[in-house]
């Protein structure tokens, strides 16, 4: 073999060194980078005796369990929004912490109680019309407190519907630049699938979707019904808009898909805003059946003035129906509350205020046989609190899952720093023992040289 | 199996959230001595909690109408003892009077005048009131029951409050049945039997106080039976005494389920408390497991966080 050929094959195997020092470097630097997939040098001999080469540089990652990953984190994502949503809904009607309106009801009716002792008493009356004002009040201010939780999780569901849109796009840009680097520039391919990874895994994390992998890399990605977001290089943008109770509606090409959506942010928060749809409607309920309750006896008595009862009970805006958003005391004056059964003696007789009192205790068709309280407590808070003990124990369990599969991705494809100084000794030295067989053939030639001389 | 690097911080970010989060809770029970801080804490014993305190509730208010209605049947049954007491008085000395037969004028003017002093004491406690409330009244408790003359102008129909469930007693009373009144002219009887003997002694009948007789229903049966004075008398008082007692029977009712009322409360506060507030050494002890299990923590973390292979290449 010739010297200059021996120098050539060191030169190559220096050559070939520095780049697997450089993979390792590459490695160690990405050592914390999220979403970072290591990378391998695969370091192989050249036929003819002509020394080593990067065969490639292998991506160490596992298909199956970042699909898995990205599942799962749809489902794990999707119970965390709910769950904040279901959280606040839950404050709402925290009777622990003074929130809620079940004690102002129970202080409401046994305020009533002091008028039927002495119906004549009017401290008793103002303060039965103050503890009227404070449910009222209360059941207004839960009304509020519950749409505003819907208007900002409904501006929620159009920020990831953007978001979904941004990343959907990207998703689409990435297949173009896997199609041009595969099988061309596998450094920059590894770093296009790395990004692939990452932005299907933030996608996921936004909403539930189908991802099919082909072999070139690229994904097509649709809704877990089939409606396609992402094909090769092509994405299609979701809309947003809301109907006419400030619900969010998404379409896909026009046709409303917002019930497809069951995991990630938007499957969260749609599930969310149904919850409060269903807690206002029986908030609503509860609000029209109490207020016609109070009203109809107090308007089947009389005031301390003689004259017949009128609501206690009004809409604000004065329409007929009185729910949880316009619900508001009808008088100021204690002297118009009905206690009498009786005009000839409305300051000494209580029957009517009796019945009133009464009323506490009576099981309402309207709210499904139940007394006020009881629909309150059953149907109204424990709904909300066992939505929110049920997603706490499968966010959990969701949660453990999830960092299951990421640390089995990990042990796959993050970086040991470890390792990689180990590789980068072993790579070290064989640089240096090519740089000795480089020096040595200059040596070996200089000899030769000075042969002739 | 590979332990990333990026592996062992993320079980450190996790556990150390998770201890956060328990010293978080047991910090939260230990400051607001609560175990159930949210309805999803213990959601089965949160809706206990709200149905024991709608319990309490009433029976605050249960307790409050009993303080208010003994009030008025402390103040009846006292009136009407009174009033029992002057008719005992009056009828001893109605039967003086008849045992005594022929008077002098002095005597007889000196007997109408106590009579007739009798007769208003009587017909005023009749009208007692609490506040502008006549309690002999019935419904129509705004203005006196009585006439001076001890004419019922009030109502049959009585108001009630309720002490307990399904329990209601009397705030107004029916003057007409409780102060024994004749319905043969609306006057309580045994007033209506002094205006008689009253009206003897001005006419200078009293010898014959034992032989006059009165018109009597008591019971509003529509039909008058004529009796003698002392009869009347007697039985205008009976039928006084007989409310009397049925006051006195109330008092004892209510004093009893007042008693009653007053148990399940603390029964039902207690219940609450059981359900809802924390137990401190249950707290403090899994505080300091808590504490002991975040230090433990950290110092895994600061032993690991160095170990290096750089720290041994030269």
């Amino acid at each position: 073999m010739a010297l200059l050929y021996a120098l050539s094959v060191a030169g190559q195997s220096l050559l070939t060194y520095q780049s697997a020092i450089n993979v390792t470097n590459k490695n160690i630097s990405n050592a914390f980078s999220e979403g970072y997939s290591r990378e391998e040098p695969v370091i192989a001999d050249l036929p003819a005796k002509s020394g080593s080469y990067i065969q490639s540089i292998r991506r160490l990652t596992s298909k199956i369990t970042f699909g898995r990953l990205i599942e799962v984190n749809q489902e794990a994502e999707g119970l965390n929004n709910y769950k904040d949503i279901v959280t606040q809904t839950e404050d709402v009607f925290n009777e622990l912490s003074g929130s809620g309106f079940g004690e102002a009801l129970n202080e409401f009716f046994a305020s009533l109680n002091d008028i039927s002792v002495n119906p004549e008493d009017t401290s008793a009356r103002y303060e039965a019309i103050s503890k009227a004002k404070s449910v009222a009040g209360r059941i207004k201010q839960s009304y509020s407190f519950l749409s505003d939780i819907k208007d900002k999780t409904t501006l929620g569901v159009k920020d990831s519907v953007d978001n979904i849109n941004r990343l959907t796009d990207k998703l689409a840009k990435i297949n173009d630049n896997l199609k041009f680097f595969y099988n061309s520039n596998p450094d920059r391919y590894n770093e296009y699938l790395d990004e692939r990874d990452r932005t299907l895994k933030e996608l996921s994390s936004l909403v539930d979707t189908k991802v099919a992998f082909h072999d070139d890399g690229t994904v097509d990605v649709s809704t877990a019904k089939g409606f396609a977001l992402v094909l090769q290089t092509q994405s299609k943008a979701l809309s947003f808009e809301t109907d006419g109770n400030n619900n969010p509606v998404i379409r896909w090409s026009g046709t409303d898909i917002t019930k497809e959506f069951k995991d990630g942010k938007l499957g969260g928060y749609i599930k969310g805003i149904n919850l409060i749809n269903d807690t206002i409607t029986k908030l609503n309920n509860f609000t029209t059946e109490f207020a016609t309750a109070i009203n109809n006896q107090q308007q089947a008595g009389f005031d301390l003035n003689g004259n017949p009862g009128t609501a206690l009970f009004v809409d604000e805006n004065g329409g007929p129906i009185v729910d949880a958003s316009n619900i508001t005391v009808g008088f100021e004056d204690p002297e118009l509350i009905a206690a009498s059964s009786d005009a000839t003696f409305p300051d000494s007789n209580n029957e009517n205020i009796k019945a009133m009192i009464a009323l506490e205790d009576t099981k309402i068709a309207g709210l499904g046989d139940k007394t006020f309280s009881e629909y309150y407590t059953s149907e109204i808070v424990t709904p909300i609190g066992t939505e929110a003990n049920r997603t706490e124990n499968m966010i959990a369990t969701t949660t453990e899952i999830r960092d299951s599969l990421e640390q089995q991705l990990n042990e796959i494809s993050a970086v040991n720093t470890d390792e990689e100084f180990i590789n980068l000794t072993k790579f070290q030295r064989a640089y240096q023992a090519s740089a000795k067989v480089v020096s040595v053939t200059d040596e070996l030639i200089q000899t030769v040289l000075n042969m002739v001389q | 199996m590979r332990i990333a690097d990026i592996s062992l911080f993320n079980i450190f970010t996790k556990y150390d959230n998770t201890r956060q989060k328990e010293l978080e809770r047991y910090n939260l029970e230990a400051a607001s001595g609560k175990k159930i801080l949210k309805p999803s804490d213990d959601i089965v014993n949160f809706a206990r909690g709200q149905r024991y305190r709608k319990m309490n509730r009433q029976l605050e208010t249960y307790l409050r109408n009993s303080t208010l209605v003994l009030n008025k049947l402390d103040t009846a049954e006292s009136t009407m003892g009174t009033i029992v007491n002057s008719a005992q008085a009056v009828r001893v000395k109605t039967v003086q009077v008849m045992n005594t037969g022929v008077i002098t004028e002095d005597q007889a003017q000196a007997l109408k005048d106590y009579f007739i002093k009798m007769k208003d004491y009587i017909v005023n406690q009749a009208n007692i009131s609490i506040g502008e409330t006549h309690l002999f009244g019935g419904v129509k408790s705004q203005t006196a029951p009585f006439t001076s003359d001890g004419i019922y102008q009030g109502e049959t129909t009585e108001t009630t409050a309720s002490v307990s469930k399904g329990v209601e007693l009397n705030t107004t009373f029916n003057g007409a049945e409780y102060m024994g009144v004749n319905y043969t002219n609306g006057k309580i009887l045994i007033v209506d039997v002094i205006d008689e003997i009253v009206n003897a002694i001005d006419t200078g009948n009293i010898e014959n106080l034992g032989d006059l007789t009165i018109n009597v229903d008591i019971d509003n049966s529509g039909t008058s039976t004529p009796m003698k004075l002392l009869d009347a008398f007697d039985t205008g008082l009976s039928k006084i005494m007989t409310h009397h007692s049925k006051i006195g029977s109330q008092i004892a009712t209510l004093n009893d389920l007042k008693s009653q009322n007053e148990s399940l409360k603390l029964k039902f506060t207690n219940l609450v408390s059981e359900i809802e507030d924390a137990d401190f050494s249950e707290v403090i002890s899994n505080l300091q497991k808590s504490q002991t299990a975040y230090q433990a923590l950290l110092g895994a973390i600061s032993g690991t966080k160095d170990l290096s292979l750089l720290n041994f290449i030269k």
